[in-house]
């Protein structure tokens, strides 16, 4: 999805807000470096915009998967990407809040290594599961069978 | 009204000056009475935000501020006001209790952004804010942001989803600091002044944006100049903004917050 923007975030919310008309779970594949900086404010408050529907479509009961993919950050890492129902992940996808060379730059340290991978967020329990591209599909699929 | 004269830059060296109030220095001067209460329940207390129950003019708020240090060692203890993932957990909690006890909220909004270290990403930083941010959307009680200082990304977001924005005059509120801005942008730090003025950071622009819904005065060289005075209209304001929403039905109340963040850079589609 690149960087989100006012028109990703109108985007997102826009589907969500259909899904809940609809009567249908959402999935959302994320790849984004954060909120666009280049849209000041109004890209920081997409990620308001978008949480509160994802909290809607909580309180309508509909499931939501949020697929994380290489990479997914900052704003977006801060928002609905993180609140799905189920959060799957592909292998070695790069994700987190802030990026690493602003931790290094911060911190003064070599991050470790794997840090930020999916497998180090299974680890500290931030997403359910990590599923490889070819398995996606059918992962998915089950998923949403077992909540018919 | 008349327009404020100090540049974004201008704005940006008087948020960032020594001497200039913390949310501790307002909440001392606002509230009656403020206990200040501890913890996330879950694995630290972070001290980057305050959290804790208020009153004033008998009416109890819960309070939850993020606070920078008044001097090197707060600074240190408080992680210079840069939350780590407990402290979004710890305001999330009393915010709850918050709705549970149908106490309306005061936040206070001042960092420079979330903290960006190793054990905040291995503890959930982008899940503790947009937690926050979830769960403020439909909160049924109250919610009133202040902007007070430096409003930077997610980590002022996390404490800033609320029925009234308010700002203070010289506060400034955006995606990143300039700095961090002239670095991703133009690849130079020391660009920051530029910066500051092209982002559209101060209470003006944001005011014009709808991002936020008033601005409360300071005096020319800023809230430092006169604390009491300040925190007088910050105690105004909350309790008129209180008087404004606390008989509005809370499904409505949480309908208007949703359509509130809504229109931040709707668009229609044209077919």
């Amino acid at each position: 999805m690149g960087s989100m923007g006012s028109v990703v975030g109108e985007k997102i919310t826009y589907s969500i807000e259909e899904a809940i008309k609809l009567k249908l779970p959402v999935i959302i594949f994320s790849v984004s470096g954060g909120a666009r900086m280049q849209e000041g404010i109004i890209s920081l408050m997409q990620m308001a915009k978008t949480s509160a529907a994802v909290s809607k479509l909580d309180e309508e009961g509909l499931l939501y998967i949020s697929v994380l993919t290489d990479p997914t950050y900052g704003g977006v890492t801060a928002s609905f990407a993180s609140l799905g129902d189920i959060i799957l992940a592909e292998p070695h996808a790069m994700i987190g809040f802030a990026g690493p060379r602003v931790i290094e730059q911060t911190i003064r340290q070599e991050l470790p290594e794997g840090f930020q991978t999916a497998e180090f967020l299974l680890e500290h329990g931030f997403i359910d599961k990590v599923v490889e591209r070819k398995d996606m599909k059918e992962t998915i699929y089950k998923l949403l069978l077992m909540h018919k | 009204m008349a327009v404020n004269s100090n540049s974004a830059w201008d704005k940006v060296k008087i948020v960032r000056a020594p001497g200039r109030p913390t949310a501790l220095d307002y909440i001392e001067n606002i509230f009656d009475e403020f206990i200040e209460l501890h913890g996330d329940r879950c694995f630290a207390d972070d001290k980057a935000i305050v959290c804790g129950l208020a009153s004033c003019d008998n009416i109890n708020f819960t309070v939850i501020a993020e606070q920078k240090g008044r001097n090197t060692k707060e600074n240190i203890e408080r992680n210079f006001g840069m939350p780590n993932p407990e402290s979004y957990r710890k305001s999330l909690r009393f915010m709850k209790q918050a709705e549970k006890f149908n106490r309306p909220i005061v936040t206070f909004i001042d960092t420079k952004g979330a903290y960006p270290g190793i054990g905040a990403e291995e503890r959930g930083q982008g899940e503790a804010i947009a937690r926050n941010i979830l769960e403020m959307s439909r909160l049924k009680v109250p919610i009133i942001v202040i902007v007070i200082g430096e409003g930077s990304s997610g980590g002022a977001l996390a404490i800033g989803v609320g029925d009234k924005i308010l700002m203070l005059e010289n506060a400034i509120y955006s995606i990143l600091s300039p700095e961090g801005y002239a670095s991703i942008l133009w690849k130079d730090s020391s660009k920051a002044k530029e910066a500051a003025e092209v982002m559209k950071m101060t209470a003006d622009d944001l005011l014009e944006f709808k991002v936020i819904d008033e601005i409360i005065k300071e005096p020319k060289a800023g809230a430092q100049e006169d604390v009491k005075k300040v925190s007088k209209a910050i105690k105004k304001k909350i309790l008129e903004t209180y008087a404004e929403l606390k008989d509005i039905d809370k499904e409505e109340l949480v309908l208007r917050r949703y359509n509130k963040f809504r229109n931040m850079g709707e668009y229609v589609n044209k077919i």
